[in-house]
């Protein structure tokens, strides 16, 4: 799963932390690589876009039928584990290489286990045939948002990311959400792990204000480049 | 009121499990301490050197906690792990000194407590108190090696000694466990600063030892070393005087 | 491995459905003993108290040893703190939204207190409404090598920081709580005894899409 973009919207709808990982500012190194997103959003377009996400993300749970939310109070919002996305695989990764905790997080990954998703009628996922947008919500208000280029056919378990213990975690949950939607979630969810040590015990930082720490931004993008 | 015990009690080793706390707290506490005195401060300079002060505090009272157990005699040491062992085997706790009349005490606790009720005082067991080291490599091999793993579980980067310059000193850590959320290529003295805990942990121990110094903190990242802090020490004239006088055989 | 991941699966859904307390009570002392073992950094418990220590003494210092502003600050202090440990709390466990006061109590104690300093204190004194009750710590890290001068046992809350981490991180979650010591062993008391009241929950700040 190829991720172009990686925004934090905080609990107000305001833009804290916004970074695009195909540009050509990021690789210099291959300027034959143009910008996938065709249109380069400038620091306005892309707070309006937060504010409009935070908007549209309400409204949707807004609009959920009475009727349904009543009929689908049964429904489980557990979201399976998938091992070792965006961080070394232990199995095919040299042991020297192998990072031996995250900040505070120890072990090999940052979590190991099944979780709860907040977000139960809010926007969770926003497509078109060219990208994919996935919404994670935390518990306090904050919005972690993954823009991908791979467009994945919802309900089947053919994403890239086919290791075989993922496929598992597919049978086990059964249909109910797709496998990008349930990667894109386990992704963002570790952005949230790199997010609560460094902004968070970042004596610099000031709540709901924009993020600039470049040690963030490095574990954001090791996140990234261990997608692939 | 009973008689304190608190000497006693926190000074005995704990057996073979270390307590243990979560490095989450004491890096948001410590970044809410930063917070705190960096809005107090009307310069950076100020700021440092009330971070300074705080570590300074901190660095007298582990210079007497690792002095004290030091010279605990070995005999009792060994004695008092295995009281520990056996509570940490059987996941009980030992309750603070003043909780000994309440009625949570574990059996295995009040061991422990009779142990130290039968010694009275663990000071009347010391024979001697721990020599202090008199040479300045001496006592910062000590700070490289049982301060800083006693802070940090591991012994420091590395120790330097400048070239050319009898006072200089560098202790090194790779990865500082108290700033290493703290962003250094963003505002690198803003950074720096924030290292100025351990530069008066590292004073403080030396200057009650009788080696008065001035330590600064310096960012020198590396590639794999993002957060690498430089620790310089540099002693007063009168600490290398004093050395040459006592120990160089001219 | 699938087969555990399966189980707890299924155990992490069954203890959000789950009426009985004592199941719930089981699943969160099992997965805080996990979490602390298996996925937390920790440090030398001495040093963190050591910390806490001198900053108790410069803030006697600095305010003159006025008591009552002592146990101010370092209210505030943890208030601070609480705001932002919520989201390293929630990061860690992604546990769901506690429907009610007695499953908030049993993840503050088998959970919160458990991963952050490693210990599990007792939940007590509940009122009939259920919506204040105690935590009694049975132990208290930050009070190791503690004793408070005479004038201080009379006044000041040693470890105060612990109720305002306990009032930020309960608001951010939209629970406006009062929290507050009743007794601690170091004032002379027999037992550690931090009180929380839930007021009201912040409902218009639940975020939308929760429900």
């Amino acid at each position: 799963m190829g991720i172009e973009a990686i925004l934090i919207i905080n609990k107000s709808g305001g833009l804290i932390y916004h970074r695009s990982f195909t540009s050509p500012q990021v690789d210099p190194s291959n300027p034959t690589i143009t910008s996938t997103t065709k249109h380069t959003l400038n620091s306005n377009d892309l707070l309006i876009l937060a504010s409009t996400l935070h908007s549209v993300f309400a409204i949707s749970s807004q609009i959920t039928p009475k009727a349904l939310q009543l009929s689908q109070s049964n429904i489980n919002y557990t979201i399976p584990y998938h091992p070792y996305v965006g961080v070394a695989n232990p199995q095919t990764t040299p042991k020297n290489n192998m990072p031996t905790k995250y900040g505070s997080f120890k072990g090999d990954d940052y979590f190991k286990e099944p979780f709860h998703n907040w977000n139960k009628s809010g926007l969770k996922q926003l497509s078109t045939d060219q990208f994919t947008m996935y919404i994670y919500q935390t518990m306090t208000g904050l919005k972690f948002v993954a823009i991908s280029s791979s467009v994945l056919p919802s309900g089947t378990g053919s994403g890239e990311n086919n290791n075989n213990a993922g496929a598992n975690t597919v049978n086990i949950n059964g249909s109910q959400y797709n496998m990008g939607s349930q990667i894109a979630d386990n992704l963002l969810r570790k952005v949230y792990c790199v997010y609560s040590d460094y902004v968070m015990k970042d004596p610099f930082y000031s709540l709901e204000m924009p993020i600039k720490s470049d040690l963030f931004d490095d574990r954001v993008k090791s996140l990234i480049d261990h997608l692939l | 009121m009973p008689a304190s015990r608190i000497y006693d009690h926190s000074l005995l080793p704990h057996g073979k499990t270390q307590q243990e706390v979560s490095l989450s707290v004491m890096t948001l506490l410590y970044q809410e301490m930063i917070q705190r005195l960096y809005k107090q401060s009307d310069s950076i300079e100020h700021f440092q050197s009330k971070l300074n002060d705080v570590g300074y505090r901190l660095g007298v009272n582990v210079l007497e906690l690792l002095n004290y157990r030091a010279s605990v005699p070995v005999s009792i040491i060994s004695k008092a792990k295995d009281l520990g062992n056996t509570m940490s085997n059987s996941n009980t706790v030992i309750t603070n000194n003043s909780t000994s009349n309440a009625p949570t005490t574990s059996s295995n606790a009040s061991t422990l407590s009779n142990f130290i009720d039968e010694f009275n005082s663990l000071g009347k067991d010391i024979p001697r108190m721990k020599r202090r080291d008199l040479q300045i490599i001496d006592i910062l091999q000590f700070i490289h090696g049982t301060v800083w793993s006693y802070l940090f579980g591991h012994v420091s980067s590395d120790l330097v000694k400048a070239q050319g310059n009898e006072t200089e000193y560098r202790i090194i850590d790779n990865e500082p466990q108290w700033t290493q959320f703290i962003s250094g290529a963003r505002n690198q003295l803003h950074y720096e600063s924030c290292n100025y805990m351990l530069c008066g942990v590292i004073q403080g121990f030396l200057k009650e030892s009788g080696f008065p110094c001035d330590v600064s903190a310096h960012w020198q990242p590396s590639d794999e070393q993002p957060q690498r802090i430089v620790f310089l020490i540099q002693f007063h004239q009168q600490v290398v005087a004093r050395e040459q006088l006592r120990y160089s055989r001219a | 491995m699938s087969k555990s991941r399966s189980s707890s699966l299924s155990a992490h859904a069954a203890a959000l459905s789950s009426k009985s307390t004592a199941n719930q009570s089981k699943f969160f002392k099992t997965l805080g003993e996990d979490i602390w073992k298996n996925k937390i950094e920790k440090i030398n418990a001495e040093l963190f108290v050591m910390t806490y220590g001198v900053i108790v003494q410069q803030l006697c210092q600095d305010l003159n040893n006025d008591y009552i502003k002592i146990n101010e600050n370092l209210f505030s202090m943890g208030y601070n703190i609480g705001v932002r440990l919520i989201e390293d709390f929630l990061a860690r466990t992604a546990l769901p939204r506690c429907p009610n006061m007695t499953m908030t109590s049993e993840v503050i104690s088998k959970v919160a207190f458990k991963i952050f300093l490693n210990i599990t204190p007792q939940i007590e004194n509940w009122n009939t409404n259920r919506d204040s009750f105690s935590i009694i710590l049975t132990e208290n890290p930050l009070t190791e090598f503690v004793e408070l001068p005479q004038d201080a046992m009379k006044q000041l809350w040693y470890s105060n920081i612990i109720c305002g981490v306990l009032k930020g991180a309960l608001e951010m979650v939209q629970l406006d709580c009062d929290v507050n010591f009743m007794t601690d062993v170091l004032r002379g008391d027999l037992t550690t005894e931090i009180k929380i009241k839930l007021n009201k929950i912040l409902k218009d700040e639940i975020p939308l899409g929760e429900d």
